[in-house]
Protein backbone atom coordinates (compact mmCIF):
# COMPACT_ATOMS: atom_id res chain seq x y z
CA UNK A 1 0.00 0.00 0.00
CA UNK A 2 1.51 3.61 -0.85
CA UNK A 3 2.81 5.60 1.96
CA UNK A 4 -0.17 8.58 1.17
CA UNK A 5 -3.09 5.61 1.36
CA UNK A 6 -1.84 4.15 4.98
CA UNK A 7 -1.94 7.90 6.13
CA UNK A 8 -5.06 8.63 4.84
CA UNK A 9 -6.47 5.44 6.04
CA UNK A 10 -4.86 5.95 9.59
CA UNK A 11 -6.65 9.41 9.84
CA UNK A 12 -10.09 8.08 8.57
CA UNK A 13 -9.24 5.76 11.58
CA UNK A 14 -8.48 7.68 13.92
CA UNK A 15 -11.14 9.69 13.17
CA UNK A 16 -14.03 6.90 13.45
CA UNK A 17 -12.03 6.37 17.34
CA UNK A 18 -12.44 10.34 18.01
CA UNK A 19 -16.44 9.92 17.37
CA UNK A 20 -16.98 7.10 19.61
CA UNK A 21 -15.05 8.27 21.84
CA UNK A 22 -18.16 9.88 22.82
CA UNK A 23 -20.30 7.84 24.31
CA UNK A 24 -23.56 10.13 24.65
CA UNK A 25 -26.12 9.65 21.83
CA UNK A 26 -26.22 13.70 21.67
CA UNK A 27 -22.10 14.13 21.63
CA UNK A 28 -21.89 11.23 18.94
CA UNK A 29 -24.61 12.89 16.94
CA UNK A 30 -22.65 16.14 16.97
CA UNK A 31 -19.61 15.30 15.90
CA UNK A 32 -21.10 13.16 13.23
CA UNK A 33 -22.64 16.41 12.17
CA UNK A 34 -19.33 18.41 12.18
CA UNK A 35 -17.84 16.04 9.96
CA UNK A 36 -20.29 16.13 7.16
CA UNK A 37 -20.16 19.70 7.43
CA UNK A 38 -16.35 19.10 6.99
CA UNK A 39 -16.61 17.50 3.90
CA UNK A 40 -19.40 19.23 2.23
CA UNK A 41 -17.22 22.28 2.46
CA UNK A 42 -14.15 20.10 1.20
CA UNK A 43 -16.33 19.11 -1.75
CA UNK A 44 -17.63 22.46 -2.24
CA UNK A 45 -21.10 20.79 -2.25
CA UNK A 46 -22.00 24.19 -0.19
CA UNK A 47 -25.97 23.58 -0.78
CA UNK A 48 -25.62 20.27 1.47
CA UNK A 49 -24.92 22.31 4.48
CA UNK A 50 -28.31 23.50 4.08
CA UNK A 51 -28.95 20.09 6.42
CA UNK A 52 -26.36 20.99 8.34
CA UNK A 53 -26.43 24.37 9.39
CA UNK A 54 -29.87 26.82 10.66
CA UNK A 55 -30.62 29.46 8.38
CA UNK A 56 -29.57 31.84 11.60
CA UNK A 57 -26.39 30.71 12.12
CA UNK A 58 -24.12 33.40 14.00
CA UNK A 59 -20.69 33.44 13.21
CA UNK A 60 -18.29 34.96 15.91
CA UNK A 61 -15.49 36.29 14.29
CA UNK A 62 -16.96 36.59 10.53
CA UNK A 63 -14.16 37.56 8.04
CA UNK A 64 -14.08 41.14 6.10
CA UNK A 65 -17.12 40.98 4.13
CA UNK A 66 -19.53 38.31 6.00
CA UNK A 67 -22.81 39.26 7.08
CA UNK A 68 -24.89 37.03 9.24
CA UNK A 69 -26.76 33.39 8.47
CA UNK A 70 -26.20 30.58 6.47
CA UNK A 71 -26.18 32.38 2.91
CA UNK A 72 -23.34 34.57 3.99
CA UNK A 73 -21.49 31.40 5.30
CA UNK A 74 -21.06 29.60 2.10
CA UNK A 75 -20.32 33.49 0.66
CA UNK A 76 -17.56 33.08 3.28
CA UNK A 77 -16.46 29.35 2.07
CA UNK A 78 -16.91 30.71 -1.53
CA UNK A 79 -13.79 33.36 -0.65
CA UNK A 80 -11.92 30.74 0.40
CA UNK A 81 -12.48 28.18 -2.23
CA UNK A 82 -12.23 30.39 -5.63
CA UNK A 83 -8.79 31.87 -4.61
CA UNK A 84 -7.97 27.83 -3.84
CA UNK A 85 -9.74 25.71 -6.27
CA UNK A 86 -8.10 22.69 -4.40
CA UNK A 87 -8.80 24.03 -0.66
CA UNK A 88 -9.10 20.81 1.61
CA UNK A 89 -8.87 20.84 5.71
CA UNK A 90 -7.81 17.37 6.64
CA UNK A 91 -10.03 16.67 9.60
CA UNK A 92 -7.13 15.50 11.95
CA UNK A 93 -9.35 15.92 15.52
CA UNK A 94 -12.88 16.36 16.94
CA UNK A 95 -14.11 16.78 20.59
CA UNK A 96 -17.52 17.49 22.28
CA UNK A 97 -19.27 18.15 24.94
CA UNK A 98 -22.71 18.78 25.56
CA UNK A 99 -23.95 21.12 22.66
CA UNK A 100 -20.00 22.50 21.36
CA UNK A 101 -17.79 20.46 19.07
CA UNK A 102 -14.35 21.66 18.45
CA UNK A 103 -12.86 20.36 15.03
CA UNK A 104 -9.21 20.79 14.55
CA UNK A 105 -7.29 20.21 11.39
CA UNK A 106 -4.52 21.07 8.81
CA UNK A 107 -5.80 23.18 5.63
CA UNK A 108 -4.13 22.80 1.99
CA UNK A 109 -4.40 24.53 -0.86
CA UNK A 110 -3.09 26.08 -4.26
CA UNK A 111 -2.86 29.88 -4.82
CA UNK A 112 -4.50 29.89 -7.75
CA UNK A 113 -6.88 33.29 -7.56
CA UNK A 114 -6.62 36.77 -5.72
CA UNK A 115 -7.41 36.16 -2.35
CA UNK A 116 -7.94 38.83 -0.28
CA UNK A 117 -5.48 41.80 -1.94
CA UNK A 118 -3.22 39.23 -2.82
CA UNK A 119 -2.38 38.34 -6.21
CA UNK A 120 -2.15 34.75 -6.83
CA UNK A 121 1.37 32.79 -6.29
CA UNK A 122 0.75 29.57 -7.55
CA UNK A 123 2.29 28.35 -4.14
CA UNK A 124 1.16 25.28 -2.13
CA UNK A 125 0.06 26.29 1.10
CA UNK A 126 -0.66 24.34 4.64
CA UNK A 127 -1.98 25.97 7.47
CA UNK A 128 -3.79 24.82 10.69
CA UNK A 129 -7.00 25.56 11.68
CA UNK A 130 -9.49 25.26 14.76
CA UNK A 131 -13.62 25.52 14.58
CA UNK A 132 -15.38 25.52 17.51
CA UNK A 133 -19.51 24.74 17.07
CA UNK A 134 -22.46 24.94 18.57
CA UNK A 135 -24.97 22.89 17.94
CA UNK A 136 -29.18 23.31 18.56
CA UNK A 137 -31.13 20.14 17.21
CA UNK A 138 -28.28 18.72 15.33
CA UNK A 139 -27.92 21.71 13.43
CA UNK A 140 -25.15 23.93 13.71
CA UNK A 141 -26.02 27.25 15.56
CA UNK A 142 -23.19 29.41 16.30
CA UNK A 143 -19.42 29.40 14.96
CA UNK A 144 -15.98 30.39 16.41
CA UNK A 145 -12.72 29.93 14.51
CA UNK A 146 -8.74 30.34 14.97
CA UNK A 147 -6.93 29.67 11.82
CA UNK A 148 -3.08 30.36 11.50
CA UNK A 149 -3.37 33.29 9.15
CA UNK A 150 0.29 34.45 10.39
CA UNK A 151 1.51 31.31 8.41
CA UNK A 152 -0.61 31.45 5.58
CA UNK A 153 0.88 35.00 4.78
CA UNK A 154 4.24 34.16 5.13
CA UNK A 155 4.13 31.04 2.73
CA UNK A 156 2.61 33.80 0.48
CA UNK A 157 4.99 35.92 0.86
CA UNK A 158 3.25 39.06 2.33
CA UNK A 159 4.54 38.67 5.95
CA UNK A 160 8.50 38.19 6.85
CA UNK A 161 9.09 34.61 7.71
CA UNK A 162 11.08 34.31 11.42
CA UNK A 163 14.48 33.16 11.36
CA UNK A 164 15.23 29.69 12.59
CA UNK A 165 14.83 26.33 11.55
CA UNK A 166 11.71 25.33 9.26
CA UNK A 167 8.88 23.81 10.90
CA UNK A 168 7.90 21.09 9.00
CA UNK A 169 11.13 19.66 8.67
CA UNK A 170 11.00 18.74 12.41
CA UNK A 171 10.54 14.98 13.49
CA UNK A 172 7.83 14.88 15.31
CA UNK A 173 7.74 14.19 19.55
CA UNK A 174 6.75 10.75 21.05
CA UNK A 175 3.37 9.48 21.01
CA UNK A 176 2.99 9.00 24.57
CA UNK A 177 0.25 7.14 25.95
CA UNK A 178 -1.60 6.39 29.13
CA UNK A 179 -5.03 6.11 31.39
CA UNK A 180 -7.58 8.88 30.52
CA UNK A 181 -8.69 11.19 33.06
CA UNK A 182 -12.16 12.13 33.56
CA UNK A 183 -13.81 15.39 31.90
CA UNK A 184 -13.54 17.19 35.46
CA UNK A 185 -10.12 16.42 35.56
CA UNK A 186 -9.57 17.95 32.40
CA UNK A 187 -11.13 20.94 32.71
CA UNK A 188 -9.20 21.40 36.33
CA UNK A 189 -6.12 20.73 34.74
CA UNK A 190 -6.39 23.45 31.59
CA UNK A 191 -8.02 26.16 34.14
CA UNK A 192 -5.32 25.88 36.52
CA UNK A 193 -2.44 25.94 33.65
CA UNK A 194 -4.69 29.42 32.56
CA UNK A 195 -5.20 30.43 35.51
CA UNK A 196 -1.87 30.01 37.27
CA UNK A 197 0.99 30.04 34.58
CA UNK A 198 -0.09 32.28 31.87
CA UNK A 199 -2.60 34.79 34.76
CA UNK A 200 -0.20 34.59 37.75
CA UNK A 201 3.05 33.94 36.18
CA UNK A 202 3.95 30.76 38.27
CA UNK A 203 5.97 29.30 35.48
CA UNK A 204 7.02 26.13 37.89
CA UNK A 205 3.42 25.49 37.55
CA UNK A 206 3.96 23.49 34.38
CA UNK A 207 6.03 20.94 35.67
CA UNK A 208 3.40 19.56 37.36
CA UNK A 209 0.37 19.98 34.71
CA UNK A 210 3.39 18.90 31.30
CA UNK A 211 4.83 15.11 31.10
CA UNK A 212 8.91 15.87 30.48
CA UNK A 213 8.26 14.64 26.80
CA UNK A 214 5.12 16.38 26.09
CA UNK A 215 5.57 18.27 23.07
CA UNK A 216 3.27 20.56 20.51
CA UNK A 217 3.05 19.98 16.68
CA UNK A 218 2.01 23.75 16.68
CA UNK A 219 5.26 24.62 18.10
CA UNK A 220 7.60 21.79 17.19
CA UNK A 221 10.88 24.48 17.24
CA UNK A 222 9.90 24.58 21.40
CA UNK A 223 12.44 22.63 23.55
CA UNK A 224 10.37 19.48 24.71
CA UNK A 225 8.30 19.25 28.11
CA UNK A 226 7.32 21.93 30.59
CA UNK A 227 10.64 24.16 29.16
CA UNK A 228 8.63 25.20 25.91
CA UNK A 229 5.46 25.69 27.76
CA UNK A 230 8.06 28.53 30.48
CA UNK A 231 9.86 29.65 27.57
CA UNK A 232 6.62 31.00 25.53
CA UNK A 233 4.96 32.20 28.56
CA UNK A 234 8.10 34.36 29.69
CA UNK A 235 7.85 35.93 25.97
CA UNK A 236 4.52 36.79 26.18
CA UNK A 237 4.49 38.14 29.73
CA UNK A 238 7.79 39.95 29.33
CA UNK A 239 6.63 41.42 26.36
CA UNK A 240 2.76 42.37 28.22
CA UNK A 241 3.45 42.87 31.81
CA UNK A 242 -0.21 43.51 32.35
CA UNK A 243 -1.06 40.02 30.23
CA UNK A 244 -4.63 38.77 30.60
CA UNK A 245 -6.40 35.41 29.80
CA UNK A 246 -9.94 33.89 30.03
CA UNK A 247 -11.03 30.84 29.41
CA UNK A 248 -14.32 32.05 27.16
CA UNK A 249 -15.63 28.35 26.50
CA UNK A 250 -14.38 24.59 27.46
CA UNK A 251 -14.55 21.36 25.77
CA UNK A 252 -13.48 18.23 27.90
CA UNK A 253 -13.35 14.73 26.97
CA UNK A 254 -12.03 11.76 29.36
CA UNK A 255 -8.19 12.34 27.40
CA UNK A 256 -8.19 15.75 25.99
CA UNK A 257 -9.57 19.14 26.82
CA UNK A 258 -10.47 22.36 24.34
CA UNK A 259 -10.58 25.53 25.28
CA UNK A 260 -10.97 28.92 23.26
CA UNK A 261 -9.50 31.68 24.64
CA UNK A 262 -9.48 35.50 24.72
CA UNK A 263 -6.51 37.22 26.27
CA UNK A 264 -4.44 40.86 25.79
CA UNK A 265 -2.28 43.31 27.32
CA UNK A 266 0.01 46.42 26.65
CA UNK A 267 2.89 45.65 24.90
CA UNK A 268 5.99 47.07 27.25
CA UNK A 269 8.63 44.88 26.24
CA UNK A 270 10.20 42.86 23.08
CA UNK A 271 7.89 40.54 21.85
CA UNK A 272 10.08 37.79 19.82
CA UNK A 273 11.93 40.45 17.83
CA UNK A 274 9.55 43.23 18.01
CA UNK A 275 10.70 46.14 20.28
CA UNK A 276 8.01 47.89 22.71
CA UNK A 277 5.43 49.49 21.04
CA UNK A 278 3.03 50.36 23.69
CA UNK A 279 0.22 49.55 21.93
CA UNK A 280 -2.85 47.61 24.21
CA UNK A 281 -3.83 44.22 22.19
CA UNK A 282 -6.65 41.76 22.52
CA UNK A 283 -6.80 38.53 20.56
CA UNK A 284 -8.21 35.31 20.66
CA UNK A 285 -6.78 31.31 20.47
CA UNK A 286 -7.87 27.89 20.56
CA UNK A 287 -5.54 25.34 22.26
CA UNK A 288 -6.36 21.28 22.77
CA UNK A 289 -5.11 19.48 25.55
CA UNK A 290 -3.97 15.41 25.43
CA UNK A 291 -3.74 13.84 28.85
CA UNK A 292 -2.30 10.49 29.70
CA UNK A 293 -2.30 9.41 32.96
CA UNK A 294 -3.05 12.76 34.41
CA UNK A 295 -0.14 14.49 32.21
CA UNK A 296 -0.21 16.97 29.11
CA UNK A 297 1.47 14.79 26.68
CA UNK A 298 0.51 16.57 23.62
CA UNK A 299 -1.18 20.06 22.48
CA UNK A 300 -2.30 22.31 19.61
CA UNK A 301 -2.91 25.64 19.48
CA UNK A 302 -4.36 28.42 17.10
CA UNK A 303 -3.71 31.84 17.73
CA UNK A 304 -4.70 34.43 16.38
CA UNK A 305 -1.53 36.13 15.61
CA UNK A 306 -2.50 37.99 12.71
CA UNK A 307 -4.60 40.47 14.59
CA UNK A 308 -2.29 40.91 16.97
CA UNK A 309 0.29 42.17 14.53
CA UNK A 310 -1.91 44.40 12.69
CA UNK A 311 -2.88 45.89 16.56
CA UNK A 312 0.39 46.27 17.18
CA UNK A 313 1.01 48.21 14.14
CA UNK A 314 3.30 45.54 12.31
CA UNK A 315 3.31 42.51 9.32
CA UNK A 316 0.11 41.83 7.78
CA UNK B 1 -16.85 -32.07 9.04
CA UNK B 2 -18.04 -32.24 12.69
CA UNK B 3 -21.62 -32.21 13.86
CA UNK B 4 -21.10 -29.43 15.78
CA UNK B 5 -19.77 -27.26 13.04
CA UNK B 6 -23.00 -28.26 10.94
CA UNK B 7 -25.11 -27.02 13.46
CA UNK B 8 -23.37 -24.24 13.95
CA UNK B 9 -23.30 -23.46 10.64
CA UNK B 10 -27.35 -23.85 10.82
CA UNK B 11 -27.48 -22.00 13.65
CA UNK B 12 -25.46 -18.92 12.06
CA UNK B 13 -27.70 -19.25 8.70
CA UNK B 14 -30.71 -18.88 11.03
CA UNK B 15 -29.34 -15.85 12.66
CA UNK B 16 -28.49 -14.67 9.28
CA UNK B 17 -32.32 -14.91 7.93
CA UNK B 18 -34.22 -14.49 10.88
CA UNK B 19 -32.77 -12.29 13.54
CA UNK B 20 -31.11 -9.63 10.75
CA UNK B 21 -33.04 -9.95 7.84
CA UNK B 22 -36.46 -10.35 9.35
CA UNK B 23 -36.24 -9.01 12.74
CA UNK B 24 -37.51 -12.01 14.50
CA UNK B 25 -35.76 -11.59 17.76
CA UNK B 26 -38.46 -14.14 19.32
CA UNK B 27 -35.45 -17.21 18.22
CA UNK B 28 -32.33 -15.41 19.73
CA UNK B 29 -32.59 -17.88 23.25
CA UNK B 30 -33.02 -20.67 20.48
CA UNK B 31 -29.47 -19.87 18.55
CA UNK B 32 -27.74 -18.19 21.25
CA UNK B 33 -26.40 -19.71 24.38
CA UNK B 34 -27.16 -17.40 27.50
CA UNK B 35 -23.52 -17.51 28.87
CA UNK B 36 -22.75 -15.57 24.99
CA UNK B 37 -20.00 -12.85 24.76
CA UNK B 38 -19.62 -10.74 22.22
CA UNK B 39 -15.71 -9.60 22.18
CA UNK B 40 -16.68 -6.84 19.38
CA UNK B 41 -20.14 -5.29 21.00
CA UNK B 42 -19.72 -1.82 20.05
CA UNK B 43 -19.22 0.80 23.22
CA UNK B 44 -22.27 0.63 25.86
CA UNK B 45 -23.94 -2.29 24.63
CA UNK B 46 -25.34 -4.25 27.42
CA UNK B 47 -23.71 -8.26 28.05
CA UNK B 48 -25.23 -11.62 26.55
CA UNK B 49 -28.64 -11.82 24.42
CA UNK B 50 -29.42 -8.93 25.36
CA UNK B 51 -26.71 -7.27 23.43
CA UNK B 52 -27.58 -9.37 20.62
CA UNK B 53 -30.85 -8.02 20.80
CA UNK B 54 -29.28 -4.51 20.68
CA UNK B 55 -26.68 -4.66 18.16
CA UNK B 56 -29.37 -6.35 15.50
CA UNK B 57 -31.64 -3.74 16.71
CA UNK B 58 -29.57 -0.96 16.19
CA UNK B 59 -28.68 -1.97 12.87
CA UNK B 60 -32.18 -2.76 11.97
CA UNK B 61 -33.31 0.79 12.99
CA UNK B 62 -30.27 2.29 10.95
CA UNK B 63 -30.98 0.19 7.87
CA UNK B 64 -34.56 -1.09 7.83
CA UNK B 65 -34.47 -2.48 5.25
CA UNK B 66 -30.80 -3.92 5.80
CA UNK B 67 -29.83 -7.56 4.14
CA UNK B 68 -27.11 -9.92 5.41
CA UNK B 69 -25.75 -12.10 2.48
CA UNK B 70 -23.22 -15.09 3.64
CA UNK B 71 -20.68 -15.36 1.70
CA UNK B 72 -18.91 -18.02 3.13
CA UNK B 73 -18.53 -20.14 5.93
CA UNK B 74 -15.41 -22.25 7.28
CA UNK B 75 -15.66 -24.10 10.55
CA UNK B 76 -12.74 -25.71 12.19
CA UNK B 77 -13.20 -27.51 15.93
CA UNK B 78 -16.11 -25.85 17.82
CA UNK B 79 -15.62 -22.43 15.66
CA UNK B 80 -17.30 -21.07 12.73
CA UNK B 81 -15.86 -18.40 10.65
CA UNK B 82 -18.14 -16.05 8.80
CA UNK B 83 -17.77 -13.69 5.37
CA UNK B 84 -21.29 -11.63 5.05
CA UNK B 85 -22.08 -8.89 2.59
CA UNK B 86 -24.52 -6.22 4.20
CA UNK B 87 -26.20 -3.33 2.58
CA UNK B 88 -29.24 -1.52 3.53
CA UNK B 89 -30.72 2.41 3.21
CA UNK B 90 -29.66 4.66 6.39
CA UNK B 91 -32.81 6.24 6.97
CA UNK B 92 -32.25 5.59 11.06
CA UNK B 93 -29.48 6.68 13.36
CA UNK B 94 -26.38 4.74 13.16
CA UNK B 95 -24.83 4.24 16.48
CA UNK B 96 -25.79 7.73 17.37
CA UNK B 97 -25.48 9.30 14.23
CA UNK B 98 -28.30 10.85 12.63
CA UNK B 99 -29.52 9.16 9.25
CA UNK B 100 -28.33 10.33 6.14
CA UNK B 101 -31.33 8.29 3.74
CA UNK B 102 -28.36 7.06 1.81
CA UNK B 103 -27.69 3.34 0.43
CA UNK B 104 -24.63 1.60 2.06
CA UNK B 105 -22.62 -1.82 1.51
CA UNK B 106 -20.57 -3.63 3.77
CA UNK B 107 -18.86 -6.49 4.57
CA UNK B 108 -17.88 -8.12 8.05
CA UNK B 109 -15.91 -10.96 9.45
CA UNK B 110 -16.84 -12.88 12.39
CA UNK B 111 -15.07 -16.29 14.46
CA UNK B 112 -18.49 -17.62 15.94
CA UNK B 113 -17.80 -20.25 19.01
CA UNK B 114 -19.98 -22.71 19.02
CA UNK B 115 -21.14 -25.00 21.40
CA UNK B 116 -24.40 -27.72 21.49
CA UNK B 117 -25.39 -25.74 18.26
CA UNK B 118 -25.47 -22.12 19.79
CA UNK B 119 -23.51 -19.48 19.57
CA UNK B 120 -21.18 -18.66 22.85
CA UNK B 121 -18.79 -16.77 21.99
CA UNK B 122 -18.42 -14.08 18.81
CA UNK B 123 -15.05 -11.99 17.71
CA UNK B 124 -15.95 -9.67 14.43
CA UNK B 125 -15.01 -7.02 12.68
CA UNK B 126 -17.92 -4.89 10.43
CA UNK B 127 -16.27 -2.67 8.03
CA UNK B 128 -16.98 0.58 9.97
CA UNK B 129 -15.36 3.00 7.77
CA UNK B 130 -16.84 1.76 4.54
CA UNK B 131 -20.43 2.30 6.16
CA UNK B 132 -19.56 5.90 7.18
CA UNK B 133 -17.52 6.78 4.40
CA UNK B 134 -21.36 5.70 2.42
CA UNK B 135 -23.41 7.43 5.28
CA UNK B 136 -21.32 10.91 4.41
CA UNK B 137 -19.04 11.42 7.85
CA UNK B 138 -15.65 10.08 7.10
CA UNK B 139 -14.59 11.44 3.42
CA UNK B 140 -14.13 8.61 0.51
CA UNK B 141 -10.76 7.58 -0.62
CA UNK B 142 -9.40 10.45 -2.44
CA UNK B 143 -9.27 8.57 -5.74
CA UNK B 144 -12.74 7.14 -5.96
CA UNK B 145 -14.84 9.95 -4.63
CA UNK B 146 -18.45 8.36 -6.08
CA UNK B 147 -17.53 5.00 -5.99
CA UNK B 148 -18.68 2.68 -3.44
CA UNK B 149 -17.12 -0.15 -2.09
CA UNK B 150 -17.80 -3.65 -4.26
CA UNK B 151 -19.23 -1.53 -7.16
CA UNK B 152 -16.83 -2.67 -9.11
CA UNK B 153 -17.50 -6.44 -8.61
Amino acid sequence: MPDDDLTDLKWKANLIDRIYASTRAEEIANKAIICRYVEATNQNQLDLLDELVWPDYVEAEPIPGQGPGLEELKKAYRQFNTPFPDLKFIFDDVIAEGDLVVGRGIITGTHEGEFFGIAPTHKKVRWTGTRLFRLKDLKVTKGWVNIDMMSLMQQMGVVPTPPGPDPSTIPPGPHITGAPSTREANRALMERFIDEVWNKGNLDVADEIFHPEAWSPSAPTLPPGPEGVKFIARAFRSAFPDYWMTIDHIVAEPDRVAARFTQGGTHQGDLMGIPATGKTAKWTETGILRVADGKVVESWYDVDMLTLMQQLGVGG
Amino acid sequence: MSSEIEAGKATYQRMVDEVVNQGNFDVVEELFDPAYVDHSAPPGAPGGLDGVKAVFGMFRTAFPDVKFEIMDMVGEDDIVATLVHGEGTNTGPFMGIPASNLPAKWRSVGFFRIKDGKIVEHWGIPDMLGILIQIGVIPPPPDVKSARPHDQE
